[in-house]
């Protein structure tokens, strides 16, 4: 365990991604993600191992996931510094797509296999597989994804997953209601921009984000589709020639659209309800 | 309007940008618009890419642990020489060479000018290569380093030349789709490719 990272003097340079954008041009990592390798570079394999132990990602020692699977994915670490960091990988999977665990109501047996423990396996699954051939000398490309940003391309993974999981619960489109639901528009805005806020404000409460993170992922894919639309400010319509719409983008008009929205709010409205006031 | 690519390739460098913003989704909306629902399923996952972490820092249960671990460690990395690289054209010959062209909607002559190294690596664009490694079972890297190693003349030794030996050169890919006798479809997606790739 005190074998150095570096290995040799001087410190070796950080090997080069091979994937490439749609444009021809190579991928880069981060300079984050290069300054992370740069300093872990300089260190005892017992310090990395420390390191890499560290949950808190605000921790100043926190080495990201991008710079774990870089040491898992290149040759040289002795078997058990490799089996560390890959069972720290496969947390840092895991972490990053949670399962709730279901109960059935007044017992403490587990309810039956969730659709996000569906999502929890496909996704650790795929992602074995593509360590274990890219180990195996057929480098992966889509690896090179990770190493650049790990989350972004674990929903990747989780999306593929979800689509399965979609499948069997949405088998039967959903017609939509001509009828009008929800309540006044504004307000409806209003606390959508909050529920919006939540996602990206790290200091808000771990369980409302936690359920509203649960909430939509429960929704069903076309009123999914107009929350995000929604969240990322798209208008519902528009007279201006050349505006990107989301009753363009998913193809319907904006009565059906309004609907979604209305009845994708309802749902985690409900959701959030004993939280604080949406 | 997109040009020919990887829907798959698209999806992921979607998702590695920096940013996911209204400004980041419409670029990608306008540029490929047949991707529109994939997009748009992918921005909502990447909002939820950054889970809430508990803050107990627990472990995750992890039962299938040992197996996986097994079963990558069981993975040794098989040393490939680096200094010939694998001839991918080595199991198409005769008929299977032709229905190789065939699969990539290509004149045979045409094919025939890359497994006789002919024509200049660096013009290759990369969604070709894709196509060419995935129809012809090797690997996107395989593919790469055989189009750089060939050389004119020597590749060509092996087989049966269906090509009058005239000319031993090489040709750009732009150049040689130019030059090769073919349908305007066929022409269109090569040249699509080659403009996909920024490649003159």
């Amino acid at each position: 365990m005190t074998q150095n990272v570096a290995r040799e003097e001087p410190q070796p340079s950080i090997a080069p991604l091979r994937n490439r954008w749609p444009d021809g041009s190579l991928y880069s990592r981060p300079c984050e993600v290069e300054v992370s390798l740069t300093t872990l570079l300089g260190l005892s394999t017992s310090e990395l191992i420390q390191r890499s132990r560290i949950t808190d990602s605000h921790d100043p020692n926190y080495v990201p996931s991008e710079c774990v699977l870089y040491f898992v994915r290149r040759p040289g670490l002795i078997d058990d510094v490799l089996h560390d960091l890959f069972v720290i990988l496969r947390q840092r999977v895991l972490r990053a797509v949670p399962v709730t665990p279901r109960r059935l109501a007044g017992t403490t047996m587990l309810a039956e296999k969730s659709g996000e423990q569906e999502i929890q396996e496909a996704v650790l699954q795929k992602f074995q597989e593509m360590l274990c051939g890219d180990r195996k000398g057929k480098y992966d490309d889509r690896l090179d994804c990770f190493e650049c940003r790990f989350n972004f391309s674990l929903a990747r993974l989780r999306l593929t997953a979800r689509k399965k999981v979609w499948r069997d619960e949405f088998r039967f489109k959903q017609m939509d209601s001509t009828d009008d639901v929800g309540g006044p528009p504004t307000e409806i805005e209003s606390a959508l921009a909050k529920m919006r806020n939540a996602l990206n404000g790290e200091s808000v409460d771990f369980l409302y984000r936690t359920k509203l993170h649960a909430a939509i992922n429960s929704l069903p894919p076309d009123q999914r589709r107009v929350i995000e639309l929604i969240f990322q400010e798209v208008p519902i319509d528009s007279q201006k020639e050349g505006v990107i719409t989301i009753a363009n983008l998913v193809g319907c008009g904006e009565k059906t659209v309004r609907n979604r929205r209305n009845r994708a709010f309802e749902t985690l409205r409900d959701a959030l309800k004993e939280e604080e006031d949406v | 309007m997109s040009t020919f690519r990887d829907p798959e390739a698209i999806l992921d460098a979607f998702a590695v940008e920096a940013t996911h913003d209204r400004s980041t989704l419409e670029r990608y909306l306008r540029q490929y618009p047949e991707l529109a629902q994939e997009l748009i399923d992918l921005s909502s996952e990447l909002r939820l890419a950054n889970v809430p972490m508990s803050p107990d820092g627990d472990p995750v249960a992890d039962p299938e642990l040992e197996t996986a671990w097994s079963e990558f460690f069981g993975c040794k990395p098989q040393v490939e020489p680096r200094t010939e690289a694998v001839n991918p054209f080595a199991k198409f010959k005769g008929l299977a060479f032709a229905k190789l062209a065939s699969a990539l909607d290509v004149p045979r002559v045409f094919l025939t000018a890359f497994r006789d190294g002919l024509v200049t690596a660096s013009s290759i664009p990369e969604p070709f290569t894709k196509r060419f490694a995935d129809a012809s079972g090797v690997s996107v890297e395989s593919a790469r380093d055989y189009f750089a190693q060939a050389q004119p003349g020597l590749a060509a030794l092996a087989f049966k030349s269906d090509v009058k030996p005239s000319h031993q050169g090489q040709k750009s890919f732009r150049e040689l789709v130019q030059a090769t006798e073919m349908t305007e479809q066929q022409r269109q997606l090569l040249l699509r490719e080659c403009n996909a790739d920024g490649l003159n």
